[in-house]
């Protein structure tokens, strides 16, 4: 009796501890690390902020972007001025790109599921930086999950992949419904807005402006639909002026500050210098822009490019210290992420006015918009040296994507990659060279695109094999939808 | 000792008094074999209950009825003996060792100890004594090469660095697969907190898993569980096996005995790169200076510079007024082919240790103390680790027994080294100058004001460092430290009933405290840092276990419990590190962040509630079945599908005991077994929760982000199947032994989080899925040849082969990407192949040779193939011991066949010009031509005569993956050791019960490599599924020592 009593004593004891500890799992598994709920605008401040250190960090701009508009050579590994380009990085530029859309898409959702305070403002601005971040992929690539993407959330984790024409189609409309969205007189994320500070006017004309970048780069393939909606943007208002320039304003203390800052000036590192591409052009126009881009070089005191694809050898044996470098302004930590500025905005309407968009000025009247807003972008104050520099360099109507293909290229010092972009869509001749030492891959023009990353070949490859079939072969020379020259 | 003289004399004094009983006494010695006297022998008189036990000396004294009648001698381990009185008073008896008894029991699930003739599953067993011959800083990596079927890796050069054991092959493909620790019964935390990047490859410190505080000369023995079946009763983590260890206890005998062992070991280098010596720093002629003399190239970390012909050039230490010698001097630039040698300095281990114990019939206790004291191969390197253990146990009354123990364990270390690619291994391994001088490098580290003098100056006018630090300035400066305090211990009360049932129940606890300290100092390349980690490791378990055990009938015995256990693990990492540098230089402390510092604060908490259940029945010595079944509740499921069940069955059957194999003469054991078991498995905390991710603010602007891996409130238990069979054969007395298994093991619905393409929102998810199936081979063989009275040969030989297979992966996912390496190739899980296949391009093959592109570099493959597998096909040991006369000689051989690993230092050491095969057949002066076909005009293939420059043949291969893999295969020889132990008739008049020597030697030589430059094991910097990176492995070492051990 006795022996049985303890026996089931301890049975009961075990028992009841066991039921007793099962109570709380639920709230054992709550994690305190992470909130459920966050104010929509820090998600904002978030995507806004990485999207821009991917696309101005050293591996994307600095090596890719600066290098394919050969803006820069580079110093020592110079790879990437050879065309070899390392797969690792290509994974993070589309991961972190992605993954920055799919917040924004969440201040979406956040906001059509909140009805008391969901902002039709918010809801814009998220998807005037969408339109942004994936015209920068499409552009870049090709063919990319657009429609099918960012629906992890309703399993859909491998998305096909959407014509490049059709991408362009949806985000002039979306751009257009962003834009329509807005309330100037209510609120948007106040000081969380890295680019404009809350101004929701601004944000209008920023949404005007990127249906330029949007329209102008269909006008080879699709001008009925390119022209009128440049004329429509330019009637509601587009960036007017340098102040204007839709840029993230980062701050001069770490860990703020523009990345290239944190890359050259932190690291003490000289990967990169001025390439003989860009500075024997300044040089020949003679254009005062050359001091706010480059430095002269430490042992002559000139403005010297090196020259552009070096091998190792080639590269070492000259010096950086005769050869221009990055200038004071370009390195200092606060030095903005360009996202899109006036003198862009300029040249594209000068574009669409040749193209015989009716608009209020001329070509040539905005061509010279375009190289003025520029200049005093990057702090040239000197008006005579301005109109003597437009004077030298005047619009050719005749040869137009040449003249304005080549201003805008210059103008467009920094954003490494929309510079190359204008020169596959503008293809202006003899400025673009190849690497001096020869291509590492086997290449015999400047690419036209980036290759897909690899986790694409391996996490979604149906999906990439069909675009490839659709767009060509996943090479840097295969042309994009809108490439047509 | 002395107490126990004391009373042996007193027991002798009285002799004579008993004489008065019409009794006499008998006196004797009982000895082993050896001579070596046993003490606790029981000494009986033949069918009476008057009996004795010996003493420590092994000395007995009984009284016995004059006439006649016999003695019977018994003890655990040997063979009875039994001696007729006769009219002898004084008797030596020697006892031979029942070496089939000895072996037959093992420690298995829950510290339970059973016959190995009752188990339907394979447990091995591994003593105290094999550990600690020769000592490891983790005691883990002293286990290679002994167990069948038990792969593990060690990163030797780390200093304490991490171990990766993989029993049977690697199951899951998430987590890390590795076994789990249970030191008397205390479930032990064996974490491995190092970065993602050190174990891909990437840089950074290896801090090794905690299981290395377990301290070998603890240690009494290691049982191996190696499946399921083994482990069923340990619940979800017992999936990938576990390693029991028993600590040393008090043993019986009388006084105090005490144990003294000291043992020193010194380390060199193993293995080092090939090194060419004939071309110095820079890419190309030197230049010239105002001067007239040659300058060396200091920015351009490589060695494609001017040949190494001894004329005077201006070298980076020719720049400094402060150092007299050489400023403004040309000096011969000359090759230093043993730069990279002459950095690393000899290692040193010193272990000491001292331990007491003793019993009495009240209860026992050991209480042991040791000290570790360590310095690595690095300059400014080194381990301390004291440990102190105490195991007690008392008998409160006939029926209750509390007994306790307790562990503390301090680990110090600073001037870990750092792994791959980072600092120190770039410089000598992937990107520098092999024309650099260590020794100037030592003398001339800093200049009088403080400032860094690197061989990688910006320029002849510009000391700042550019890519690389000194090694000394590293080594001196930005060392890191770190600290690990630990207490692990139980408390445990046992309640016999009577002579069936027991009830015991027991409280286990795990705590440490384990802080990192990382720096940078100011004057560095890069920026100043400071980062300083806390974590905090908390396990405690209580169970409860009602126990009943006898025989039914003389024929049927058996063993039946319940149980209950309550276990919970929390986990807290407190870190912070400094953002845009330090404001006061060299001054290592978060406050002294130039920005605001970045901080981490995590906490985490699992909860698991189990209760569980066993019965084993025997059957007339010949059968023998066992069956258990396992209920777990784990926080970390959704509290839908939290609970799971499983059951595990296994037999043992004693072919040996039928009536046809009982009369053989050469048969001494055969049995068959088999077994089935099932074990089910929780998760992570916190993986079934949608929330959102603080990141760093931007200015005063808070960020957050959706995190980028996308949890599931759907999840359900993981489930691993498992059966195995096997057979285990003695002949001749034993003296040969043959054991084999075959396993077969499915994991199903496993809990990971599989990479999905980025443009889904998500670059991963967190779901149940693949399965992934091992089944494999064990065959364990031991002999021993020869035995006579003065020499005896013992060989044993284990092997086993495991297949792995991914057999799938959630819908639409082919492939999952274990780790990215830093360049060229990633670490993934594809439907088809192993576990761990090295992924990358391919050279473009035409009619089965490689193509050659226009500019005479190899054409790459578009498509990213799998290059080779990181797990061995099979894995093996040979161990051999000799003995003569008390002269002991071992050795062991441990041997991998297969497995991959990408090197980073065949990859960029021929990048930069550094490895030998960048000078081979004098390319430097001519071009080169590279092996293979290239396409003619006409569109045939052709012998390749296209003619390219090394520098711009290496340059373009950097993003191969082919061509830096390598076979991992390797045969080494891994331990031998020299011993020799005093004859009692040396030490008999000394106060010492025993005195050994030995010699010892690790990892004294790689007899078979197919990776050159490297030590096939180099790459382990982790303890998990990213294996085979090498991102500019540290060398490997060998060790030799002494050991002096003394028992009072």
């Amino acid at each position: 009796m006795n022996r049985f009593l303890k026996n089931n004593i301890s049975v009961i004891t075990l028992a009841t501890m066991l039921v007793m500890s099962c109570q709380d799992f639920e709230e054992i598994n709550e994690n305190p690390n992470q909130p459920t709920e966050v104010p929509r605008s820090y998600i904002f401040t978030y995507a806004v902020e990485t999207m821009l250190d991917q696309v101005y960090g050293g591996f994307d701009n600095s090596r890719v972007g600066m290098t394919l508009a050969q803006y820069w050579s580079q110093n020592q590994y110079t790879e990437e001025s050879r065309y070899q380009y390392r797969p690792a990085t290509n994974n993070t530029t589309w991961n972190t790109m992605y993954t920055a859309l799919y917040n924004l898409e969440e201040i979406i959702r956040l906001n059509e599921e909140d009805e008391l305070t969901g902002s039709p403002n918010e809801m814009a601005m998220a998807k005037i930086m969408q339109s942004w971040g994936f015209q920068f992929l499409t552009d870049v690539y090709g063919d990319i999950p657009y429609e099918n993407a960012l629906l992890a959330a309703e399993g859909t984790v491998s998305p096909t992949y959407t014509a490049q024409q059709d991408i362009y189609t949806d985000l002039l409309q979306e751009l257009r419904d962003a834009r329509d969205m807005i309330d100037v007189s209510a609120p948007g994320f106040g000081e969380a807005d890295l680019i404009y500070g809350g101004d929701m006017e601004m944000w209008r004309k920023f949404a005007n402006s990127l249906i330029l970048r949007v329209a102008i780069r269909m006008a080879d393939r699709m001008p009925e639909v390119s022209l009128p909606a440049i004329e429509e943007a330019y009637a509601s208002g587009v960036i007017e002026d340098h102040t204007e320039t839709a840029q993230i304003n980062y701050l001069a203390t770490q860990p703020s500050t523009n990345p290239l800052y944190v890359d050259v000036v932190v690291a003490n590192r000289i990967d990169f210098s001025s390439s003989n591409t860009l500075v024997n052009e300044l040089l020949e126009r003679n254009d005062p822009r050359i001091e706010a881009y480059f430095e002269p070089a430490v042992n002559t005191g000139e403005f010297v490019g090196r020259p552009f694809g070096q091998n190792a050898a080639a590269a070492n044996a000259l010096s950086p210290d005769d050869v221009s470098q990055l200038s004071e302004q370009v390195l200092s930590p606060d030095m903005p992420g360009l996202i899109m500025d006036a003198a862009e905005v300029k040249f594209t309407l000068a574009e669409a006015a040749q193209r015989g968009a009716a608009l209020d000025k001329t070509a040539a009247e905005f061509y010279a918009e375009g190289i003025r807003e520029s200049m005093e972008y990057w702090g040239v104050a000197d008006e005579a040296q301005i109109q003597a520099y437009i004077a030298a360099n005047p619009y050719d109507a005749a040869n137009w994507k040449q003249s304005l293909g080549v201003q805008k290229w210059i103008a467009l010092y920094m954003q490494g990659f929309q510079g190359w972009i204008e020169y596959r869509r503008l293809d202006f001749a003899d400025i673009l060279q190849m690497p001096i030492s020869g291509a590492l891959v086997n290449i015999d023009q400047v690419p036209v695109r980036r290759q897909y990353p690899p986790d694409e070949q391996t996490l979604n490859r149906e999906n990439y094999s069909a675009a490839v079939t659709r767009q060509g072969a996943d090479e840097l020379t295969t042309k994009v939808w809108w490439d047509v020259y | 000792m002395r107490r126990s003289i004391q009373i042996w004399i007193l027991v002798l004094a009285f002799t004579p008094g008993i004489l008065y009983a019409q009794e006499r006494t008998i006196t004797g010695t009982v000895v082993g074999a050896d001579g070596v006297p046993i003490p606790g022998v029981n000494v009986v008189q033949e069918g009476t209950t008057n009996g004795t036990v010996t003493d420590e000396q092994g000395n007995f004294s009984i009284n016995v009825p004059e006439g006649s009648g016999r003695l019977v001698f018994t003890f655990v381990g040997f063979e009875t003996v039994t001696l007729p009185i006769g009219t002898q008073s004084q008797m030596t008896v020697t006892l031979e060792e029942d070496a089939q008894q000895l072996s037959e029991v093992v420690v298995t699930a829950l510290g339970i100890e059973r016959e190995t003739k009752a188990l339907g599953y394979s447990v091995q067993e591994v003593q105290g004594e094999e550990l600690t011959r020769v000592k490891e800083t983790n005691v883990v990596n002293s286990l290679q090469g002994r167990i069948a079927g038990v792969q593990i890796q060690g990163n030797q050069g780390a200093l304490g660095g991490s171990s990766r054991i993989l029993i049977r092959g690697a199951r899951s493909i998430a987590n890390e697969n590795q076994p789990l620790f249970v030191v008397d019964g205390i479930p032990l935390d064996n974490s491995n907190f190092n970065t993602a990047d050190v174990q891909r490859g990437a840089g950074g410190y290896d801090y090794g898993n905690a299981a290395q505080d377990i301290n070998p000369e603890d240690i009494e023995s290691i049982s191996v569980l190696k499946g399921p079946s083994a482990a069923a009763l340990y619940g979800n983590r017992a999936a990938n096996g576990v390693i029991i260890i028993t600590t040393k206890k008090g043993t019986t005998r009388k006084g105090i005995g005490v144990d003294v062992s000291t043992d020193i070991q010194f380390q060199d280098i193993l293995v080092l790169p090939n090194y060419q010596n004939s071309y110095g720093g820079g890419a190309g002629p030197f230049s010239q200076n105002e001067q007239g003399q040659d300058v060396a190239t200091f920015s351009v970390d490589e060695s494609w510079g001017p040949a190494l012909d001894g004329r005077p050039v201006r070298q980076f230490y020719s720049y400094y007024p402060e150092f007299p010698e050489f400023y403004n001097q040309a000096t011969p630039w000359v090759p230093e082919p043993n730069n990279v040698r002459d950095f690393f300095e000899t290692g040193f281990q010193n272990t000491n240790s001292i331990s007491f114990n003793g019993s009495s019939d009240e209860g026992s206790f050991r209480l042991g103390y040791t000290n570790l004291n360590a310095k690595g191969i690095m300059p400014n390197s080194e381990l301390d680790r004291n440990t102190i253990n105490f195991n007690g146990t008392l008998k409160l009354t006939d029926k209750l027994t509390a007994s306790a123990g307790v562990n503390y364990i301090n680990n110090t270390a600073k001037g870990r080294p750092e792994q791959g690619y980072s600092d120190i291994m770039v410089q000598f391994n992937t990107f520098g100058q092999r024309n650099v001088n260590m020794d100037i490098l030592d003398r001339y580290w800093v200049t009088p004001t403080g400032e860094q003098v690197s061989w990688n100056r910006i320029s002849a006018n510009n000391p700042q460092p550019l890519y690389a630090d000194n090694p000394y300035w590293i080594r001196r400066k930005n060392f890191q430290n770190d600290s690990r305090d630990r207490i692990f211990g139980n408390v445990s009360l046992s309640y016999q009933f009577n002579k069936w049932i027991n009830l015991t129940g027991r409280v286990m606890n795990d705590f440490y405290i384990d802080r990192r300290e990382e720096r940078k100092a100011t004057g560095s390349v890069g920026q100043s840092y400071y980062v300083s980690e806390v974590r905090q490791v908390r396990e405690t378990n209580s169970d409860l276990i009602l126990t009943f055990s006898g025989d039914i009938n003389e024929n049927i015995s058996l063993t039946a419990f319940v149980g209950g256990n309550l276990r919970q693990n929390r986990y807290n990492v407190d870190a912070g590190e400094t953002v845009g540098g330090l404001s006061v230089p060299d001054f290592f402390n978060l406050q002294n962040s130039t920005e605001r510092p970045l901080i981490t604060d995590n906490t985490s908490q699992r909860n698991i509630n189990s209760a569980f259940g066993s019965v084993s029945v025997g059957l007339f010595d010949l059968l023998y079945i066992d069956g258990t079944l396992r209920n777990d509740w784990s926080s970390t499921l959704p509290t839908t599908n939290n609970s799971f069940l499983y059951p595990s069955v296994s037999a043992s059957f004693l072919l040996s005991s039928l009536p046809f194999f009982e009369e053989s003469q050469q048969i001494s054991l055969a049995k068959i077994r088999a077994s089935y078991a099932e074990a089910g498995n929780d998760t992570d905390p916190y993986r079934t929760g949608l929330t959102y991710e603080p990141r760093s603010n931007f200015g005063s602007n808070p960020s957050y982000r959706v995190p980028v891996t996308r949890n599931n409130p759907q999840l359900l238990p993981e489930k691993t199947r498992s059966y195995e069979f096997g057979v285990d054969l003695r002949f001749f007395e034993d003296r040969l032994t043959f054991d084999a298994t075959y396993y077969n093991t499915l994991s199903t619905d496993q809990i990971f989080q599989v990479p999905v393409s980025g443009a889904s929102g998500y670059t991963s998810q967190i779901i149940n899925a693949g399965r992934v199936q091992n089944n494999g081979l064990e065959i364990a063989l031991s002999g021993s040849p020869i035995v006579t009275e003065n020499f005896r040969w013992d060989i044993g030989v284990n092997w086993a082969r495991n297949r792995n297979k991914l057999l799938e992966l959630p819908q639409g996912i082919q492939n999952y990407r274990i780790a990215n390496g830093p360049f060229a190739v990633t670490i993934d899980a594809r439907v088809g192949e192993p576990l761990g296949v090295i992924t990358g391009v391919d050279y473009v093959y035409q009619d089965g040779r490689k193509v050659v592109d226009e500019n005479g570099a190899y054409a790459f493959s578009d498509q990213l193939v799998p290059l080779g597998s990181v797990l061995a096909d099979w894995t093996g040991g040979l161990t051999s011991t000799f003995n003569y006369r008390g002269i002991n000689l071992s050795f062991l051989l441990s041997a991998q066949r297969g497995g991959e690993l990408y090197s980073l230092t065949s990859t960029f050491g021929k990048y930069s010009g550094m490895m030998e095969e960048t000078v081979a057949g004098n390319i430097r002066q001519l071009y080169m031509i590279a092996d293979g076909v290239r396409m003619d005009e006409d569109g045939n293939y052709v012998e390749n005569d296209i003619e390219i420059s090394p520098v711009d043949f290496f340059a373009s291969m950097f993003g191969h993956g082919r061509a830096f893999v390598y076979d991992a295969s390797f045969v080494k020889l891994r331990e031998v050791s020299i011993g020799y132990s005093l004859p009692q008739s040396l030490i008999g008049n000394t106060p010492f019960t025993n005195i050994s020597l030995n010699l010892i030697g690790r990892n004294l030589a790689i007899l078979h490599k197919n990776v050159p430059h490297l030590d096939p094991e180099a790459a382990v910097t982790g303890s998990g599924n990213i294996q085979g990176y090498e991102g500019g492995a540290i060398p490997s070492l060998r060790s030799y020592g002494v050991s002096l051990r003394l028992g009072l």
